[in-house]
């Protein structure tokens, strides 16, 4: 198996220190089920008890509006799991918990999987990732300029949900680069470079 | 042909690039974006991949339910239920011959939903229940069947992952869906259970009785804690579904925070079970749904690329029949399944073949919605004989993996093909009678 590309965020340096950063972020995100365990539960007993409307007040408050209703629960649920969902994925990437076929990759030697891998970050992830990111934001701005928002109730500002479709995108890319600046170091450090 | 020259070389490509062994999610939205360059779909084409992952993906509510029921899973796993059950199983029905096998199938099945992928439960029930088997003197061969095959078993029995995805690809009701996995979940189960029972009988030696244990009030009371709370836990997740007082997500909801209830109630629910829960939960679900992502950008060029119309005038163009399409579709699964996990197949295979099954007509008077309820429940049972089919079947693999080395490959080879062959008179059963899945939801929900 190969050990070291199972811990790329261990070691010193930049890019060690980057995909730590992204390691660590997907783990953070990660908490979030434990609120959308809440919110659920807390949508479930009020729609049983048949509250609409929890709470209201004068003033107009960013996201929620003016009032706190059922809806606003429910769309705070699939809010905090399209940020779960985003922040995650880099993370997964960085711990290597992708799903990947290694029906054949199993039979090669590690300095195959290296090009593979390396190959992959450069001609899937790189392009994926920045089409994605580049659209992403154009998206998340013509939401914001819309102003679009809930028109049940629910959630405003749609846009910084939005928002984490670039930024989760984003961290894929960084993690990619990272990813391949390791894999380069194998490739050209060869033989020479000892399981450390 | 020329004219699907693009989409073609698309399904190469994705061929390629997922036989690298590079993380499958990547591959296909790396694809995806090269052939929207190479066939020069317009960049702002690639919008629409954008506002799709955002509509079908984020924004879809369904979709909650997956990092839900692998926190569920997650938590009666961890947090030492499922071993409570095995032992509290082992201990009521070890005593006769088959029994602990019986109790592997039960465990295999209730399980079901904890890992979200057939390569984790079958890793999960190795480790947990192969080295008890070996230690009571079954034989290895049925050993190792039992596992493989209960486990695998996980992607069909409700609450399962996969169905939830399932039912959102091809826009069936996933309670349905659920309902209709249960009459062929408990044919499988029941037909294992038979074969086991048999085994126990003819070649007694195979399935050895555990030595006498004492059978008293404790032990009773044990099995009553270990094995009806996570039972009931089950039952009330599947129950507020098919009645419809909770949507699957709701569901799921409920059933993570009971699963917390009882690991609270065992004092097993500490802060390192928890946050490695959680930890396993942000993985597993991003796992799974990043395929979605990938997918949804490459399905979008796909047809962008007239791709769709290929695989259908394809399909077509062999005029087999309704029951010939069909074969050759489960087929081409089949072999699918050999290489690649449910997660992929769903995503990639099955939004291309449901119009195709949608538009068969096999002089059942089916509805669409029952046609594909149908066809689902095949490509379920199908995929999990595929997984467990040598010699590529990679259950298997999964198995060898974790099994002590006296094991060989060739001895799960022998142990797994009694299984195989129970599944294909499974698969059968539910192809000659399809009432055998439509026939609960229809009388619950009313067709």
């Amino acid at each position: 198996m190969d050990t070291r590309a199972r811990d790329p965020d261990r070691g010193t340096g930049p890019v060690h220190a980057a995909l730590r950063i992204i390691a660590w972020t997907g783990q953070a995100a990660a908490w979030l089920i434990l609120p959308i365990l809440v919110l659920v539960l807390a949508g479930v007993t009020l729609s049983a008890v048949k509250i609409g409307i929890i709470l209201q007040w004068d003033n107009d408050v960013f996201l929620f509006g003016s009032k706190l209703t059922l809806a606003s629960l429910g769309d705070l649920q699939w809010h905090l799991f399209g940020i779960m969902l985003m922040l995650t994925m880099a993370g997964a990437l960085v711990g290597d918990a992708h799903v990947r076929v290694d029906f054949l990759r199993q039979h090669m030697s590690e300095r195959q999987k290296s090009v593979a891998d390396l190959f992959g970050h450069l001609v899937f992830l790189l392009p994926f990732a920045a089409v994605v990111v580049w659209h992403g934001y154009g998206f998340t701005l013509r939401s914001f300029d819309l102003g679009e928002g809930s028109d049940y109730d629910g959630l405003y500002d749609r846009f910084v949900l939005k928002a984490f479709i670039p930024i989760g995108f984003s961290l894929l890319a960084v993690a990619g680069v990272g990813l391949a600046v390791l894999r380069l170091r194998e490739l050209i450090g060869g033989g020479r470079e000892n399981r450390s | 042909m020329i004219e699907y020259a693009l989409p073609l070389a698309m399904v190469v490509f994705l061929l390629l690039g997922i036989f690298s062994g590079y993380p499958v999610a990547l591959v296909l939205g790396g694809i995806g974006i090269l052939f929207a360059f190479i066939g020069e779909l317009p960049f702002a084409f690639l919008q629409i991949g954008v506002s799709r992952i955002y509509a079908s993906v984020i924004e879809n509510w369904l979709l909650l339910a997956v990092p839900l029921f692998v926190f569920m899973g997650s938590m009666l796993d961890k947090s030492g239920l499922a071993q409570n059950l095995l032992y509290s199983l082992e201990r009521a029905l070890g005593g006769r011959r088959g029994g602990l096998a019986i109790s592997v199938a039960l465990l295999g099945i209730i399980m079901a939903a904890s890992t979200g992928i057939v390569g984790a439960s079958v890793v999960m029930l190795s480790v947990l229940a192969l080295p008890i088997m070996l230690r009571e003197k079954y034989k290895p061969e049925l050993a190792v069947g039992t596992i493989a095959a209960s486990g695998t078993l996980g992607i069909l029995i409700p609450p399962s992952i996969m169905l939830v995805l399932v039912g959102d690809i091809l826009q069936i009701s996933v309670g349905e869906l659920f309902l209709g996995a249960i009459v062929p979940g408990l044919l499988l189960g029941g037909l294992y259970v038979a074969h086991i029972v048999f085994v126990a009988l003819v070649r007694p030696g195979d399935a050895p009785a555990s030595e006498a244990k004492p059978v008293g009030g404790f032990l009773l009371l044990a099995l009553l804690r270990d094995l009806i709370a996570p039972l009931l836990l089950i039952l009330t997740v599947l129950g507020s579904i098919a009645t419809g007082t909770a949507t699957p997500t709701e569901a799921a909801g409920l059933g993570a925070i009971c699963a917390m209830l009882l690991a609270a109630f065992n004092r097993q629910l500490t802060f390192r079970t928890l946050s490695i829960c959680v930890r396993e939960t942000g993985k597993t679900s991003a796992m799974i749904l990043a395929v979605l992502v990938g997918a949804t950008v490459f399905g979008m060029v796909f047809k962008g690329l007239n791709g769709n119309r290929m695989i259908e005038d394809a399909v077509m163009s062999f005029d087999f029949g309704a029951y010939g399409t069909l074969g050759l579709l489960l087929l081409l699964i089949f072999i699918l399944g050999f290489f690649l996990e449910w997660v992929e197949i769903s995503f990639i295979v099955l939004p291309l073949f449901a119009p195709i099954v949608a538009a068969l007509d096999f002089g059942l008077g089916f509805s669409r919605d029952q046609q594909l309820l149908w066809f689902a429940m095949l490509v379920a049972v199908n995929l999990q004989t595929s997984f467990l089919t040598p010699p590529f079947g990679y259950s298997l693999f999964y198995i060898k993996g974790v099994a002590p080395p006296e094991i060989t490959i060739r001895t799960i080879y022998r142990g797994i093909i009694p299984f195989v062959g129970l599944q294909l008179t499974g698969l059968a059963l539910l192809i000659l009678w399809p009432n055998l899945v439509l026939w609960l939801p229809d009388s619950v929900f009313g067709s």
